[in-house]
């Protein structure tokens, strides 16, 4: 029968450790657990930090590529930007509206000159009528000679002679004025022709220039809306960008639990130590032991319990005391 | 189908009146109502040129405006450009006349 009881009395003691080790074991996992978690949780958070971080200087370096504003003029390797390209075509219309001008400037002063040749061509057809009525009277002269040559019978006869010559160089001359007229008449067809050319030349119609200029100025406007909207943009993505460093910040602080769990953790590792020893109470010499009265076996259950008592105790006195993070004073890290 | 031009001369000054379309056309009477007072060398006079009746105005014009003011010489002269239309003053203005000529 006693031998019976000492039997149970040891079952109950293995028992006892045996529920105390699956305790164990699964205090192990939960901190194994968390501590696997809070690893991940914490490297995730900080790639999370990062690949932010990394889609701001993204973001930042393809609109800053696009506003550039090129440098200098010569700068070879300059960026091309929606910018740049519109004030270089306000350039080249500039250019091309200042060719224009110069041109028909050139062309007015041409013009003036060819009317300058214009009155001068008049004078010299007036100069040729002067030398016509000069032939006309030599013509008249010479008529005369002949006449008074006549009356002068045979004495007369050589100087009839040159008067007739005298005639025929009167003829010529006004032949040779005719002729000079002609060509002047050709040169002032010529003259009319050159100034419908040069009419042309001149006369450009100006609207295209302004309608160029408005449609280049609209796109300038469009360009500095584009680059405001960009700089908003840029301006919200950056303040994202902080909101995510900030909570991650606030998410890895949090992961400080850790610590407490591993704190804890221990002080349950001790706890459990403590209980292994309250199977002392079961120990089978104090309860069935020969030559033990029973004020003996009280005083050693006593002595046992006080002893489990006081380990329980120093261990809690030891351990976390705080329940929260908020309360802790614990390092970051 | 081109315009006319009136001259007001007074001591020192010449106002020259466009009305209509300022083009190739106006060439001669453009330089007559200015080279009576270039072409005494005197300088220092003043050229007003008055758009407020001028309806079009093409490149030619603008030639004949620099060489007014070549001809005017440049440094002694001041030449003012009053009363154009929106129009015409975006032409002269796409031309860069602004800077050598007062635009009012």
């Amino acid at each position: 029968m006693e031998d019976e009881a000492r039997r149970i009395a040891e079952e109950i003691v293995s028992e006892y450790r045996r529920q105390l080790e699956s305790v164990r074991f699964e205090k192990d996992q939960v901190k194994n657990l968390v501590q696997d978690a809070i690893g991940k949780l914490t490297d995730s958070f900080n790639g999370l930090r990062s690949s932010s971080d990394e889609q701001l200087g993204l973001v930042t370096g393809l609109t800053s590529s696009m506003q550039d504003d090129d440098g200098g003029e010569d700068g070879s390797d300059k960026k091309i930007n929606i910018r740049g390209f519109v004030s270089e075509t306000d350039k080249i219309l500039k250019t091309f509206v200042n060719h224009i001008i110069l041109v028909s400037r050139q062309s007015m002063e041409m013009v003036h000159r060819i009317d300058d040749l214009s009155s001068q061509m008049a004078e010299i057809v007036e100069l040729l009528n002067d030398i016509n009525a000069i032939a006309e009277q030599t013509n008249v002269l010479s008529l005369n000679a002949r006449i008074v040559a006549a009356r002068a019978g045979q004495a007369g006869e050589a100087f009839s002679v040159v008067a007739s010559e005298v005639r025929k160089l009167a003829r010529n001359s006004h032949e040779f004025s005719d002729r000079i007229n002609g060509v002047v008449r050709n040169s002032k067809k010529n003259i009319e022709s050159a100034k419908g050319i040069v009419e042309i030349m001149a006369s450009k119609d100006m609207s295209f220039a302004i309608e160029a200029k408005g449609r280049v100025d609209e796109m300038m406007a469009e360009v500095s809306e584009i680059d405001r909207f960009t700089a908003e943009t840029i301006h919200k993505v950056t303040g994202v960008a902080d909101q995510i460093s900030n909570q991650v910040g606030v998410a890895v602080m949090s992961m400080q639990f850790e610590d407490m769990v591993t704190q804890l953790s221990e002080s349950m590792e001790k706890k459990i130590h403590v209980l292994e020893n309250f199977s002392q109470a079961m120990d089978p010499d104090i309860l069935f032991g020969d030559g033990l009265t029973a004020v003996d076996r009280m005083q050693r259950l006593e002595q046992v319990l006080e002893g489990q008592r006081a380990g329980f105790n120093a261990v809690d006195r030891g351990a976390v005391q705080q329940s929260s993070m908020d309360e802790g004073d614990i390092e970051l890290f | 189908m081109s315009g006319t031009i009136s001259v007001e001369r007074s001591d020192k000054e010449t106002v020259i009146n466009i009305k209509g379309r300022f083009n190739f056309e106006m060439h001669s009477q453009f330089r007559t109502a200015y080279q009576e007072d270039t072409s005494k060398g005197q300088k220092g006079r003043k050229f007003v040129i008055d758009l407020s009746g001028t309806e079009y105005i093409d490149s030619s014009a603008l030639g004949m405006l620099l060489l007014l003011r070549e001809e005017a010489g440049t440094n002694e002269s001041d030449i003012e450009i009053i009363n154009a239309k929106p129009e015409i003053r975006k032409i002269l203005e796409t031309a860069n006349f602004q800077r050598l000529f007062k635009i009012s």
